[in-house]
């Protein structure tokens, strides 16, 4: 019975509004990135050095969770562990073939996101070299190259979603020595991501305390 | 070409040709009400928020981190280099280039918001085809490009009469291809922009002999005497001249400044000596200085024969003569006159609104003659980098005729809009009608009028095409300045609708003809091109590594060198003006009309953009939409009282506005700010439109001798009309009621020369009383804090700041600060952070008189360490953090509005609704800084997420934030370097060292012991 009410109220949840309409640059050159980087490593792109590939994503989204405040945040629970587009499977990729977190998630050690990798970098070896073994596998590979070829992102389902007013800064955090695993749990054991922190307030702040950090609130709330 | 939109969730919907994605806000909360309807427990997850990662990698954008373009302002025509700061793709803030030479990093209250020019939600998407005029305004339906594309070409292809390219001043690089566009298809380009200098530039030529506006060096004068340019707001270069203004002020030796205007405006309230002329008498005011300077043996920069000509002219002129026809007490023009005999260097200016009379050409002339004769020219007026204006109100006046006498066939608009922006008595509605209409009595329409346009406005209403354009953050280009630098437009975001360069379109007309333009075919390799030969052989043997660094600089920028020496001899044809005063009220007790460009609204192109119109005045404190300073003789012979609703009617037409009565105006003008009152260009725009323009007030005349339109002095009689104005003004009272909150250290001496002295004798007498250093340290009820490793402070130098609220603007682009609407304003619940307020003091003057000072003070947060609002906070939301901040932690708030209650600075802000911007708009949104909801207070945080970034990068590098390195937007875009921020603990940073000058004081500290971690400094007037 349980069940069915939760069923029927899943059914009537709004789904997904993390959409973003997404811009790449025309042209042009930034002024805090080095133009020899680019031109060295982007040399056919020549003079329109900014002419990217379409597709770039906004990472911040709509404010949500705002609209929440008299009902709390969406509920962050441990065991939150939604469907993804992908069955993606971080025991195959990690335990098995021994990857670096930071080979897909390059980001977390530069800025305060923990970047989710760009398609470009699972066409690095899905593109020509590996095709899956089990059924599964074979289809979500062909997803992804449909969508890769289509221009398009990969919808995934946010795991560990923070409220807006809580700016949270990973490169902070790994370079403080922080393994992934002491929030993110044991990734690599995973199948299916699961959220195995409560990662509410009094859960950092123990920590904080721990490690001697800062406990102003301004650290986590007010900026990045 | 289009933007990339990316569509994940099949229950979403999204307009594929417009490129936007509509949330229906009144969808989702239905949605959100039946969840929560059946209890928030329940549903394990209400919102699954998607995370979409790039499809490829981008060598330079790493996720959470800005990156930074060099570019172009296109605002206005000066020139600015910015710098659009974009993440993840998108513009979200616009700031000064550094390294720009005309703007040092600092950028206007326009500039600011020419975001919002981008993310006009009421931009054209995409081309546009009248269908049909109804009463209620033309209907347009989306069309092709190629459509309107074949039909531009076969009306140019049929043509037999003109062609005709009307424009704005547009930047050079469009304009270098425009004039290649004209000559091989045989147009003829038409130059209307209302902001132009034409008049001064005109005089410039009669007497230097070269046409067009010299640059000036304010900074090199002792004294500046100025007829009317509002050269701190709007009028030629004022970011640039506004540092340079400042750096005077405060520095040893500062300047002395006597501005001569029928209004008070921000330039002339920031002058030690403000004279009030009877309209356009100013004329002899400039001669009567002419003939004193003859007298006092200073005329030394004529020849012989020219300084006997001037004796000749100023003959017989003596004070109490010039006193009678100007209004101006003849002590106050001999002080003046003494001002300029004295000073070593001087800098005589005219031009802005005053000068905009049927007959501006004496004036201009004899203010020229004056700097001539003073050796000013080589010195403190370089007329060898001089900028050009191609703005012509008298050839748009025969462009017109010929319209209305069918000689037009084709007529193509960009970037200008003369049915907004040129008097309505013209008729340029009626003639653009009928173009294309052939002589041959049938009537029949053959011909063609098509805008390029970004923003639907009165103008392009009118066309039968509209082609969207890039607006200037998404398109190439180039600005050649005066002293040779060329500053780069370039893309900081790729386009959002189905728009072209304005470039590209000349190109594809000209090749669609069988023209090429130029071998470069598309207007982005053509910039390259015409950049690379206009710096040729500065960048090099490689052009590629050249043009590459030049787009990360923002262009090729020649340091500022010291101005060439000059000699100008004066023309002996100036001596056929007649030097009479120019505007005469047609009977006794007629008004004049004194339409002004302001820093709010500058000519209307401003008028679309919310930041813009919910800008508070800095003169008048008012908001949204245009208002009428009348004298309170004139408002008391009409029965008029502050606010109320008045007609101003002209022969040529009439306005409503609400009365702004303010004695700081000359009781024979009543004064209107242009750039109100639109019928088109948007939402906001229209929203402050009812009342009508200003611009259809203005007669059907060029001013004599000149290209310029007169803008001023047409007669006008004001009379009450029903009701309430509805005059919105954030600051109704102008008395600092003894509190001592903006004070003033006076310098007295008489002469400039005698500044060393003098500056020294008067500091410390602060205006008021010597609270600022004299009071004794205190009792603290509380133990003092501590903070452990820095401690944030802020200090505001009163003598270099001139209210021109650029400040105001950039802070509501960083903190995603919501505006609200009049209605709300009115109920006194606006949102800035910052505000600038508004003083009107009366001083003593050397001779027993008294003189009006005007004190500007920026007021936000104080971060007081006795902060009145932390200890009535019941929940712990607002305290003071380690650095010696006043946090706000939003997600405590309860909003019970005690700390506002309890604020001693009226700092806080309450969110009484839930704000939401508009499509588009909502786009210009900073992610680092959270958006508040309904229920919470604000207040300014000292940009916390800048100071976190700053740290951040410390950090990574080991060592301590170092002074400087935290720039708060308010900081960074201040034109004149009036706010530093830094780290009061460290004894050597500019914050400490400023907080213990002599002229340092904190406001109300003294009365209520709130130790506010922001300090002023006291302003700096001579005594008049």
């Amino acid at each position: 019975m349980i069940t069915r009410i939760r069923l029927a109220i899943a059914g009537a949840c709004v789904s997904a509004l993390a959409l973003v309409a997404v811009f790449a640059q025309q042209g042009g050159v930034a002024t805090n990135a080095t133009a020899q980087d680019s031109a060295s490593q982007y040399p056919e792109l020549g003079v329109r050095a900014g002419v990217y590939n379409d597709g770039q994503a906004a990472l911040w989204d709509f404010n949500i969770t705002d609209h929440f405040r008299y009902f709390g945040p969406p509920p962050r629970l441990r065991g939150y562990s939604p469907e993804q587009p992908i069955k993606f499977s971080h025991v195959i990729h990690v335990q098995q073939n021994k990857m670096e977190c930071q080979y897909c998630h390059w980001s977390v050690s530069k800025a305060a996101y923990a970047a989710i990798p760009e398609e470009e970098t699972c066409m690095g070896c899905h593109g020509a070299l590996v095709q899956g073994k089990s059924e599964q596998g074979k289809k979500d590979i062909q997803y992804l190259k449909d969508m890769y070829a289509k221009n398009q992102p990969i919808p995934w389902v946010k795991v560990h979603v923070m409220p807006d007013y809580l700016k949270f800064n990973h490169k902070r955090h790994v370079k403080a020595g922080v393994t992934c695993q002491e929030c993110h749990g044991q990734i690599p054991e995973m199948e299916k991501v699961e959220r195995v922190s409560s990662m509410k307030m009094g859960w950092c702040i123990s920590c904080h305390r721990e490690r001697g950090a800062s406990i102003d609130c301004l650290v986590c709330h007010g900026h990045r | 070409m289009e933007g990339q939109i990316v569509q994940l969730n099949a229950s979403r919907k999204s307009e594929e040709g417009t490129g936007l994605v509509q949330i229906s806000r009144r969808r989702f909360l239905q949605a959100l009400g039946a969840t929560t309807a059946v209890g928030a427990t329940a549903c394990a997850n209400p919102v699954e928020q998607n995370i979409l990662p790039n499809v490829k990698g981008i060598p330079e954008m790493v996720p959470g981190v800005s990156v930074w373009y060099s570019s172009t302002c296109t605002e206005c025509t000066t020139g600015c280099g910015i710098r659009v700061r974009t993440r993840e793709g998108r513009a979200v803030k616009v700031e000064g280039n550094p390294d720009s030479p005309v703007n040092r990093g600092s950028l206007c209250a326009l500039g600011q918001a020419s975001l919002q020019s981008l993310y006009d939600p009421d931009r054209i998407r995409t081309p546009l085809k009248k269908t049909r005029t109804l009463p209620t305004g033309p209907v347009f339906e989306p069309t092709t490009w190629d459509e309107v594309y074949s039909k531009l070409n076969e009306a140019i292809t049929n043509s037999t009469n003109k062609k005709v390219l009307l424009t704005g001043e547009l930047p050079s690089g469009q304009q270098d291809l425009a004039n290649a566009f004209t000559s091989q298809l045989g147009f003829s380009q038409v130059v209307w922009d209302p902001m132009q200098p034409v008049a001064v530039a005109k005089a410039a030529e009669m007497v230097y002999g070269t046409y067009g506006v010299p640059t000036f060096q304010l900074d090199k004068a002792q004294v500046v005497v100025n007829f009317g340019a509002d050269f701190l707001e709007t009028w030629g270069n004022p970011v640039g001249y506004a540092r340079q203004w400042a750096d005077s002020r405060r520095s040893d030796k500062p300047l002395r400044f006597v501005h001569i205007e029928p209004r008070l405006s921000l330039t002339g309230a920031n002058a030690d000596l403000w004279l009030k002329p009877n309209l356009g008498s100013e004329v002899r005011v400039a001669l009567f200085l002419i003939g004193q300077m003859i007298e006092r043996g200073r005329a030394k920069g004529v020849s012989d024969d020219v300084r006997s000509k001037l004796s000749q002219l100023t003959k017989g002129i003596s004070a109490t003569e010039v006193e009678a026809q100007t209004g101006i007490p003849k002590e106050k023009l001999l002080l003046v006159a003494q001002y300029l005999a004295d000073a070593k260097s001087s800098l005589v200016l005219s031009g802005g609104a005053s000068t905009s009379t049927a007959d501006p050409l004496p004036l201009l002339v004899l203010t020229n003659i004056l700097n001539v004769m003073l050796g000013n020219v080589g010195k403190t007026v370089d007329i060898a980098a001089m900028e050009k204006p191609s703005t012509s109100g008298s050839k748009l006046a025969s462009l017109i005729d010929d319209m209305q006498s069918d000689k037009v066939d084709v007529l193509i608009t960009a970037g200008t809009n003369p049915e907004f922006s040129f008097p309505d008595a013209f008729g340029f509605q009626y003639a653009l009608n009928r173009v294309g209409i052939k002589g041959d009595g049938t009537g029949k329409k053959a011909g063609l009028v098509v805008a390029l346009a970004s923003q639907l406005d009165e103008t392009a209403q009118l066309a039968d095409y509209i082609l969207p354009l890039h607006t200037s953050l998404e398109d190439w280009g180039y600005v050649t300045l005066p002293n040779g630098s060329v500053s780069l437009i370039q893309p900081s975001m790729r386009q959002i609708f189905d728009t072209q360069s304005l470039g590209d379109v000349l190109f594809t007309v000209a090749s669609n003809t069988g023209k090429e333009l130029d071998p470069s075919q598309t207007f982005d390799a053509y910039v390259k091109s015409r950049y690379l030969t206009l710096t040729s052989g500065k960048g090099g043997a490689d052009s590629e590594t050249f043009w590459r660094s030049s787009l990360e600089k923002g262009g090729y920028f020649v340091a500022p060198a010291s101005m060439p020496a000059a000699t100008a001899s004066v023309n002996p044809a100036v001596f056929s003006l007649s030097y009479g005063i120019s505007v005469k009220p047609s009977h006794h007790g007629e008004l004049m009309l004194y339409p002004y460009p302001s820093v709010k609204s500058f000519d209307g192109r401003a008028a679309n953009r919310p930041w813009m119109q919910e800008l508070a005045d800095p003169i008048t404190q008012a908001v949204w939409g245009a208002w009428a300073e009348i004298h309170p003789e004139t408002a008391k012979e009409q029965g008029i009282k502050q606010g109320d609703a008045v007609i101003l009617r002209t022969n040529d037409g009439e306005v409503h506005v609400p009365a702004y009565v303010t004695e700081h105006v000359h009781k024979g003008i009543v004064a209107v700010p242009v750039g109100q009152g639109h019928s088109a260009y948007g939402r906001y725009a229209k929203s402050t439109g009812e009342g009508g323009s200003v611009f259809s007030l203005l007669p059907k005349k060029i001013a004599s001798g000149t290209d310029a339109i007169v803008l001023t002095g047409a007669p006008v009689t004001v009379v009450r009309g029903l009701g309430s104005g509805d005059l919105v003004s954030v600051q109704e009272f102008s008395s600092q009621e003894g509190r001592e909150l903006a004070r003033t250290t006076f310098i007295t001496g008489a002469g400039a020369h005698g500044h060393g002295e003098g500056h020294g004798e008067g500091h410390g007498a602060a205006y008021g009383g010597g609270h600022g250093e004299g009071h004794h340290e205190p009792k603290q009820m509380y133990t003092q804090r501590e903070h452990p490793v820095y401690e944030w402070g802020m200090n505001i130098d009163l003598a270099a700041c001139t209210g021109c609220s650029a400040c105001v603007v950039a802070c509501q682009a960083e903190n995603n600060i919501p505006v609200v609407g009049k209605k709300v304003v009115a109920q006194g619940r606006e949102m800035a952070w910052i505000r600038i307020e508004r003083y009107y003091d009366s001083v003593p003057t050397e001779d027993g008189g008294e003189e009006l000072k005007v004190s500007f003070m920026p007021m936000m947060c104080q971060h007081c360490q006795n902060a009145p609002c932390e200890p009535v906070c019941p929940v712990y939301a607002t305290y003071h953090n380690e650095e010696g901040m006043n946090a706000m932690v939003y997600n405590r708030c309860v909003g019970t509005r005690y700390c506002s209650n309890n604020c001693s600075y009226k700092v806080r802000r309450f969110n009484w609704f839930q704000y939401e911007w508009p499509e588009l708009l909502s786009w210009q949104i900073n992610p680092d800084v959270t958006k508040r909801t309904v229920g919470v207070m604000e207040k300014c945080t000292f940009c916390v997420q800048r100071i976190a970034e700053a740290k951040d990068v410390a950090k990574d590098l080991g060592r301590l934030v170092e002074d400087g390195e935290i720039t708060p937007a308010c900081v960074q875009t201040c034109p004149t370097q009036a706010i530093t921020f830094g780290d009061r603990k460290d004894p050597n940073s500019r914050v400490s060292k400023l907080e213990k000058s002599e002229r340092a004081y904190k406001v109300l500290d003294h009365h209520l012991n709130t130790q506010p971690a922001v300090s002023y400094l006291n302003d700096i007037r001579y005594k008049a």
